[in-house]
Parts: structure tokens; C-alpha cells; sequence
């Protein structure tokens, strides 16, 4: 993902959903959040790529 | 016992003494609840100090001491708790703006289990918003100031209980930890802090971060001590008989790609020498293979995001303007993964699990550096708003968060000083459900160093 290109689309994806949502954004708190959104997506998508198309979504801890 | 002597006693000599009469536990808490006093007011460490509840419970040990009725491996021992943990008739404040603060009625368990043990209960310690951030600078409570260089940020987020135990105003003192909070504080102040076993420590009664990654532990001055407090908070007495089995026939390894690198130069030289104390104590070492490492913490940070984001977003759309920029950024950003997003991350987290328990099949604990780096300024490195907050957060957990995402039990000790005299820790990190083993690695390297009896000058 280039970087502007990026927060384009980061920045359109939060416009979106604060107002399907009702949230109350100012324009220095959507600002403020893009990047930290934008560097979420981009470990969403690093974790993606390993190999966990068999795994279950939750794992219980149980003592020896 | 001299008072500064009795300042910094353990948690096993205090109770020792008070059971055998040498001392009162009200003597004892008197002499916290003075120091407290007196030196508190320059690091900040407590937002909150009961002494009427302190005195009161030092004279219910101090009759049952005198009655013969049994006491508990803490009787007397001044404790502090972060202020995330209730404590009935007193306010938690997480830190935060008064509009979330809540009086409970009732204790969380881990207090009536530290109180059951004879504990005594100081106060509640400062902390950063909500437990999310590691610098403890909180536009509620102000910051936190390290014991070693009041110029410096103590780590977080349990700063004030790490604060309060590297100052002497506690032997021992509960943090919470969802990335390194426990450890991280620890570390850069000159202080034992274990991370049990993910779920060996209730959380009921603390106020949440991220159910998926949040633990409770002690910090004290020892892994000794570390471990009487957790035989306590996890009802587990046995681990306490594997303290003295010292290092021979443990095997470690020190997994050098991405734990070992971009080091401090200090943290890695004093992390070397305690790799090779622990080697020529009796430890073999071992190589291990954990080729996803560095994948932990990017499954971490978006659990937590999404987790704290799904606990706050009520008060986010109530009273946005009541949070501190840094935190309601980190907040906020959570608002906006998808649940497929959250999915991965779980999923990815189970993976990381099983990969991590095979490089733990051939040895029994991993050695890794705390933190990349001892305590940053106060003003400088962390003075420019949310980004530098941020920026922190990920640079300072970098070593840490894996373990919560894992849930494997984790201990830092103190293993040197910077050139600046600042603390360096050091990592032990163990097999779930293997806190003994861990807390007996850490307890068999102070009995070949002292650098967890070193004390800043306050």
C-alpha cells in the first residue's frame, strides 16, 4: 500500500463509518486517529499472510 | 532494625518478623505511612493513601499474632495496589477523569485473597489512563516520576506500583499487565515484576483493558518475594517448594533474532553478563526456533485495540473530551477494525501459541531483555503529545507484548545499571502453567548478584 494512496483510503474508510455509525468526530481527532488506523491495516494484513486458514479463533489455556 | 532498613525489608522478612513479634505490623505500616509522607509528594506514586484502613488491618494482625490464630505468609506486609483494582469504601479511578471513577462495595478477589494472607493495604498507585501507555504521564494525576531520576518516566502503565516498591515505600505491590505494565515499570525501576500464566490470577474486580491479554501480578524487590505474593494470589503454595531448586539441569535459551535486536547498548551488555551468570550458575543453553516472533506483537496490538476500543466506546461517544489525547487516539483507532479483522488476529494468535510451545519443547525458559531501553525523559523523548505517547508504547512493549499474547509466565529482574545509573531488566520467560520454574530461575540469579538490592536516593 503506498503511503498516500493509503491514507486516502484509510481516511475515506473512517470518514465512512463515523457517520454509518453516528460517531462524533472532530476534524483534528480524524486526524489525529488515520495513522494509527492506517498502521492497524497493515498489521491485520501481516498477520494475514501466515498460515491460519485452520485455526480456530480461541485457545484455552489448561494446566498440566 | 534501623527505619530505612525496615523500609526495604522483604516481603518474607517482614511477615517473619511480625510473626514472631520482633516487630508490630502497626510499627511497620506506621513506618511506610511515614516515608509515604515524606517523600512521596516528588514521585508521585500514590493517588491514594488510607491510612485509617492500614492502621486497622496491622491491628487485626497484630491481635491475631498475640492470639496464636494463624496469620499468613504476608502478616503485616505493607501492599499498594494499582488504582485499576477495587478496593471496597475507596474510589477506583483507573487513573482517568473523575465522570469514570466508581466506589465499589465489595474487594476485588486477588485483595481479599492478599488480605486473607495478612496483608496490609496502603493505598492505591498512580498509573497511566486506563492502563494504556507506558510513560505514566496522566493529564488526570500528573505524571509518575521514576525513584532513580525524577526526571524520567517510571514505565508503565503500573508506574506508581513500581515506583512505590523500587522507593521503599512497600515491599510489595499488584500491577496489571496487558503488553509489559507489569514488567516494563519493573525493569526501569530497579524491581522484581512477574506476569503469571495467563488466567492463574483472577481479574474480576479490575477494571478491564483487554479480556484476551490482561494479567495481574506482583512487583517486589525479589523474585522471593514475587512468589510468596503470587503463592498467594493464585492459591498455588506449592510453587514456593521449587524456589531453592537452583539452576542446575535448566536448560534456557536466548532466542537472539528480533528479542535481541535494536538493543540499547547498555541493556545488552548487562543482559550478556546475566545470560553468562545463569550459564556458569548451572544453566545449559539451548537453541531454539520461533520463527514468528516478531508477528506477536502485531496480533497483540490489534487485539487490544479492538478490545479496549469494544470496553470504551459508550464513554468515547459520551465524553470523548474527558480522555487524554494519547489514550483517546489509541481509543479510537479500534473503533474502526472490521470483526474479521479482530478474527485474524485471534486466529493468528492461536497459531503464534503453537509455534511458541514447540520452541519451548527442548528447554525450559527463554532470556530476553525487558525493554530495548532504560527509562526515557519526562520531557524530551515523551513531552510531544500522542504521537511520541505512541511512539513509546511501541518501542517500549516491543519485548513484552509477546508473552501476553502468548499468556506464557514472564518474570523481570534487575540485571545492571546504565552508564546513567539507570535500572536495566532482564526477562525470564517459562511454559504456561511453569510460573515456578520461572520464579526459581529468577530467584537463583539473586543469589548470585545483588543488583535487586541496589536502591535509588530519594
Amino acid at each position: 500500500m503506498g503511503d498516500d494512496h493509503g491514507a486516502a483510503r484509510v481516511l475515506e474508510m473512517v470518514e465512512s463509518v463515523t457517520r454509518m455509525r453516528g460517531y462524533q468526530f472532530s476534524p483534528q481527532r480524524l486526524a489525529a486517529v488515520v495513522p494509527e488506523v492506517q498502521r492497524l491495516q497493515e498489521l491485520v494484513a501481516r498477520l494475514r499472510a501466515l498460515p491460519i486458514d485452520g485455526e480456530f479463533p480461541a485457545v484455552r489455556f489448561v494446566s498440566r | 532494625m534501623s527505619k530505612h532498613a525496615q523500609s526495604y525489608a522483604t516481603v518474607q522478612e517482614i511477615a517473619a518478623r511480625v510473626t514472631s513479634r520482633a516487630v508490630s505490623a502497626v510499627d511497620v505500616t506506621e513506618t511506610a505511612l511515614e516515608r509515604i509522607a515524606q517523600h512521596d509528594q516528588r514521585l508521585n506514586s500514590f493517588i491514594r493513601v488510607v491510612p485509617d484502613g492500614a492502621l486497622e488491618a496491622a491491628r487485626d494482625v497484630d491481635d491475631a499474632v498475640r492470639a496464636g490464630r494463624p496469620v499468613g505468609p504476608l502478616a503485616g506486609v505493607p501492599v499498594a495496589l494499582k488504582d485499576l483494582i477495587d478496593l471496597a469504601g475507596v474510589p477506583t479511578t483507573a487513573g482517568a477523569h473523575r465522570l469514570f471513577h466508581h466506589t465499589p462495595t465489595t474487594d476485588a478477589s486477588v485483595v481479599t485473597r492478599l488480605r486473607s494472607a495478612g496483608a496490609v493495604i496502603v493505598g492505591k498507585t498512580g498509573l497511566h489512563e486506563f492502563a494504556y501507555g507506558v510513560t505514566n504521564i496522566n493529564p488526570h494525576t500528573g505524571p509518575v516520576r521514576n525513584p532513580w531520576d525524577l526526571e524520567r518516566i517510571p514505565g508503565g502503565s503500573s508506574g506508581g506500583s513500581g515506583a512505590a516498591v523500587a522507593a521503599g515505600f512497600v515491599a510489595a505491590a499488584l500491577g496489571t499487565d496487558t503488553g509489559g505494565s507489569i514488567r516494563i515499570p519493573a525493569g526501569l525501576c530497579g524491581v522484581t515484576g512477574f506476569k503469571p500464566t495467563f488466567g492463574r490470577v483472577p481479574v474480576d474486580g479490575v477494571v478491564p483493558l483487554s479480556w484476551t491479554l490482561d494479567h495481574v501480578g506482583p512487583l517486589a524487590r525479589t523474585a522471593a518475594d514475587a512468589a510468596v505474593v503470587f503463592s498467594v494470589l493464585a492459591q498455588v503454595p506449592e510453587v514456593l517448594a521449587e524456589l531453592s531448586r537452583g539452576l542446575t539441569g535448566v536448560r534456557l535459551s536466548v532466542p537472539e533474532e528480533f528479542f535481541w535486536e535494536e538493543l540499547d547498548r547498555d541493556v545488552m551488555s548487562c543482559c550478556q553478563d546475566a545470560v553468562r551468570v545463569l550459564t556458569s550458575g548451572g544453566a545449559v543453553r539451548r537453541s531454539t526456533a520461533f520463527p514468528h516472533a516478531s508477528e506477536c506483537g502485531a496480533a497483540a496490538a490489534v487485539i487490544l485495540a479492538a478490545e479496549a476500543a469494544a470496553y470504551h466506546e459508550r464513554h468515547l461517544r459520551e465524553h470523548p473530551d474527558a480522555f487524554g489525547d494519547d489514550v483517546r487516539v489509541r481509543l479510537d483507532r479500534g473503533l474502526f477494525l472490521s470483526a474479521a479483522d479482530y478474527l485474524a488476529a485471534q486466529r493468528a494468535r492461536a497459531y503464534l501459541i503453537r509455534e511458541a510451545t514447540r520452541a519451548l519443547e527442548g528447554v525450559d525458559i527463554l532470556v530476553v531483555p525487558t525493554t530495548p531501553a532504560p527509562a526515557a525523559r519526562i520531557e524530551g523523548d515523551t513531552s510531544h503529545g500522542a504521537r511520541a505517547s505512541l511512539a513509546l508504547s511501541v518501542r517500549y512493549t516491543r519485548f513484552t507484548n509477546p508473552f501476553n499474547l502468548l499468556g506464557f509466565p514472564a518474570l523481570s529482574i534487575p540485571c545492571g545499571l546504565s552508564r546513567d545509573g539507570l535500572p536495566i531488566g532482564l526477562q525470564i520467560v517459562g511454559r504456561p502453567f511453569d510460573d515456578a520454574t520461572v520464579l526459581r530461575v529468577g530467584h537463583a540469579y539473586q543469589q548470585l548478584t545483588d543488583w535487586h538490592r541496589r536502591q535509588p536516593s530519594i
